[in-house]
């Protein structure tokens, strides 16, 4: 009883710190979990609410966040990588390399 | 993100005590999931400590009979030590000397290694041969030295730390403090110690060398997002990744943590930028060894987050799953099941967290074969063959086999997926 106790307390104190209630389920083996290393269950971002399962992201999350990197990569290649395009060909001259 | 890991892992060790330069941390009990570790074994002593050469080169000795990585700062590999090291297990001194050093390295007597970072990871295991941990244990306490070059003529001794049952954490953060571990990276090393690219776009959000790094609020409430999807990233790339080769089999959820077996990750030129993340986000020590095991010798891994039907395993349900006759080990096999949130050990009540072979009392089937059963209570008649999972978590585990033979290699050899029991 006092156990069952000291998890729903527990579950109170960190519900409202935002972790999961079951990060303090008493095991025999149980470690110090630090907030920074555990993600949240909801996580509101500028592309959108995104969801976990214990920290397993659902089908829409993992979609999101797939477009959201292929966009940055996309991004990020065209101000990055300009200059090396321009540079490309004559060095690959210079090593006798095909154009 | 493998710089950010190589930094936790350094910290949580001088947390647990164990000083820099000075201490030797081991796990003299095995590893449990008390100490928070990307998805380490409960079967072997590890052995793990941090260099720090910024003061000058570091002798490391060590032990007869280990096999393991030393990495830079940036997770790159540097030199393995023992069994495929050049000591060929016999043990012996490294000399681990610094990027920039210009004074006299020793002619003989050492494996020199230079290393591109001050900041050196090694980490090595110890293995227990017919179970006797004790004696393990007591060849890296007789043989495992670290002491500066400089006082190579009287060393000064060396601390060991018992790590096994401490409550301290060496995972990488996934929120903003993220940037101030990689921040702590860049102070600490030379400023060339990494790739300009690379350090151009840490410079990119402020974080620069010889800088201190304080975002404005508007940077600092742009990173805090931006972590966030980046940990959303890393969390999909390990647990839904889109790579074909992720997969072992067609028709199995078993993953390769290391996609296309390069330990640089690379492909035909091109660094795989999402199979790097796959593997750092839950395993640490780069080694070519542990990508690219060969028949016989070393370990293969076998990563899997999901049921037969492709749904993420739950722990409140039974699982069981077939390991088909014969299982292709010269030594043992063995699963360990990983908490999805810390992809550390599950914390249950079942201190190895797994099943290895070498435990007495498992059950085999008519064939030879080996059922093994995933649930947060014994299944009856079931005891010995049994993993404990906790309802509320999900988990995910991973399949080692010691010395695995030709037939995983060549897949004609296929483990089972987990299947859901009713």
């Amino acid at each position: 009883m006092i156990r069952i106790v000291r998890t729903l307390a527990f579950a109170l104190l960190f519900s409202a710190a935002g972790v999961p209630s079951w990060a303090l389920q008493p095991t025999k083996y149980a470690a110090k979990v630090p907030s920074s290393i555990q993600t949240p269950d909801t996580v509101e971002t500028r592309i959108g609410t995104l969801k976990f399962f214990d920290g397993l992201p659902n089908e829409d999350t993992v979609q999101k966040v797939y477009d959201n990197i292929d966009f940055a990569r996309g991004v990020r290649n065209v101000p990055d990588r300009h200059a090396g395009c321009v540079g490309l060909r004559p060095v690959q001259g210079l090593r006798g390399r095909r154009g | 993100m493998p710089a950010a890991s190589v930094y936790a892992l350094c910290k949580g060790f001088e947390d647990a005590g164990v000083e820099k330069n000075k201490g030797i941390a081991i796990t003299e009990d095995l590893m449990d999931a008390r100490s928070l570790f990307l998805t380490p074994n409960s079967t072997t002593v590890y052995v793990f400590f941090c260099l720090d050469l910024k003061d000058g080169p570091m002798v490391t000795q060590v032990p007869p009979g280990v096999l393991g990585p030393v990495d830079d700062a940036y997770f790159r590999y540097v030199t393995d030590v023992g069994l495929i090291g050049p000591d060929r297990g016999k043990g012996g001194k490294y000399l681990f000397v610094p990027p920039g050093y210009s004074g006299e390295v020793p002619a003989d007597g050492y494996f020199v290694t230079k290393t591109p970072t001050n900041t050196n990871l090694v980490l090595y295991r110890a293995f227990v041969k017919d179970g006797d941990i004790a004696a393990a244990v007591k060849n890296v306490r007789d043989h495992a030295r670290i002491y500066p070059l400089s006082s190579a003529a009287t060393p000064p001794d060396t601390t060991f730390v018992n790590t096994s049952g401490k409550q301290f954490n060496t995972i990488h953060a996934g929120d903003f403090h993220f940037y101030e571990e990689l921040n702590a990276v860049i102070q600490s090393e030379p400023a060339d110690a990494f790739d300009p690219e690379a350090v151009g776009l840490f410079a990119s959000i402020g974080i620069k060398k010889g800088q201190p790094f304080a975002p404005d609020e508007r940077m600092k409430s742009i990173l805090v997002d931006a972590v966030a999807v980046g940990n959303a990233t890393a969390r999909s790339m390990l647990f839904a990744p889109r790579d074909k080769r992720a997969k072992f089999y067609p028709d199995r959820q078993w993953n390769n943590g290391f996609i296309g077996n390069s330990y640089q990750f690379l492909n035909n030129g091109e660094r795989m930028l999402d199979a790097r993340t796959m593997f750092h986000y839950a395993a640490t020590g780069i080694t070519p060894a542990m990508a690219d095991a060969k028949p016989g010798t070393g370990s293969a891994y076998a990563f899997a987050a999901r049921d037969k039907t492709g749904a993420y395993l739950d722990g409140g349900k039974t699982y069981k799953i077939t390991l088909p006759a014969p299982i292709p080990v010269g030594q043992f096999w063995s699963f360990t099941v990983y908490d999805n949130q810390t992809r550390s050990m599950l914390e249950t009540d079942q201190k190895l967290a797994g099943l290895d072979s070498n435990q007495p009392g498992i059950k085999k089937n008519a064939d030879g074969s080996v059922t093994v059963w995933f649930s947060p209570k014994a299944p009856a008649g079931e005891e010995a063959n049994w993993i404990q999972t906790m309802p509320g978590k999900g988990w995910n585990s991973l399949l080692r086999l010691y010395a695995p033979l030709e037939p995983w290699f060549d897949k004609t050899w296929k483990p089972g997926d987990f299947e859901l029991v009713e």
